[in-house]
């Protein structure tokens, strides 16, 4: 099967299934982010759909007018980019910073950005804990929702294409990776 | 409800620097600030989404009920491009705003007309 074809190529099911957490739509999310004064954490484990929260919390947020700085850490990047101090340096009331992946950070490493990014209107992190900020939502997967996630993006199964719970456990609760095995299956088409 | 319409004739295939000349139409229910058409190429597979934004139209003093012939010329490449892990795709979007009135309108990009196709299936015809 073409790349192009494959539903479960990332752009199709970033678009399939725009998180809607079980507590509520984005707005929802966003009047409880004002609640805690726009300083909160989206916790969850792996493949959990925190960065697609968080991603969609952005533009909701730029579309009510915020600007917004969406940085991203990972286990092969740890570091903050580099333009982030001087950046810090003209954040205001209007700005949101947006961290994705706070847990990669040291204890001082995050008291620093913390303190760096004070004058910001806002600070949205994700992480795999609880404990650096206020906690805004608690992500969570199921064998469930893998289920009628793939099912929205192949409606009827193919041959060869492993059980949902199966790939669920396989994965240990990591929707994001059982996504992209399904989408080697569909590839060998 | 809105209605946006991309013409581009038959068949939907050009070549590398070739002109597209189309034609464009809208209904939309609020008067339009802006209306303009975009032509970039993006990537769709297993990795993260790349996107070129090659060039724009954008569409003056647009009406509640409107249409507008438009040309773009192409560039000479990315050609359009089937693998198993990342496909390139050409499009062309019409947006009017306010509001999420975007219509898109995917085409082929090659010098022989058709996707070039890696893999077992090659050889397939192109399927737009």
């Amino acid at each position: 099967m073409k790349a192009r074809e494959n539903p479960f190529a990332s752009e199709r099911i970033i678009h399939a299934i725009r998180y809607t957490h079980a507590d509520g739509d984005v707005g929802t999310v966003v009047a409880r982010l004002a609640a805690l004064r726009y300083r909160a954490a989206i916790v969850g484990p792996h493949g959990a759909g925190k960065t697609t929260l968080l991603e969609d919390l952005a533009c909701e947020l730029e579309r009510r007018g915020y600007r917004t700085t969406l940085m991203q850490l990972g286990t092969d990047d740890r570091r903050l980019p580099a333009t982030w101090p001087a950046s810090a340096a003209c954040l205001g009331a209007q700005d949101i910073v947006c961290l994705d992946g706070a847990e990669q950070l040291s204890y001082g490493a995050w008291l620093w950005f913390r303190w760096r990014a004070r004058r910001a209107g806002g600070l949205i992190v994700t992480s795999h804990a609880r404990g650096r900020l206020p906690l805004l939502v608690e992500c969570s997967t199921s064998a469930d929702l893998l289920e009628r996630i793939v099912r929205r993006l192949s409606p009827a199964p193919v041959d060869g294409a492993p059980a949902c719970a199966d790939l669920f456990h396989r994965h240990r609760g990591n929707v994001r990776e059982a996504l992209r095995e399904l989408y080697d299956v569909y590839a060998a088409l | 409800m809105s209605t946006l319409r991309i013409d581009l004739g038959a068949p939907r295939a050009f070549k590398p620097g070739e002109t597209i000349d189309g034609r464009v139409s809208w209904q939309v229910d609020a008067a339009p600030q802006s209306a303009e058409l975009r032509l970039f190429w993006y990537t769709r597979g297993k990795g993260t989404q790349d996107v070129g934004n090659v060039g724009s139209v954008p569409f003056a003093t647009p009406q509640t009920s409107d249409s507008r012939s438009f040309t773009l010329a192409l560039p000479r490449d990315p050609y359009s491009f089937s693998g198993k892990l990342v496909s390139i795709v050409w499009a062309l979007e019409l947006i009017v705003e306010p509001g999420s009135n975007v219509e898109r309108q995917e085409f082929v990009m090659s010098p022989t007309g058709a996707e070039v196709v890696v893999g077992e299936s090659a050889g397939e015809p192109v399927r737009v």
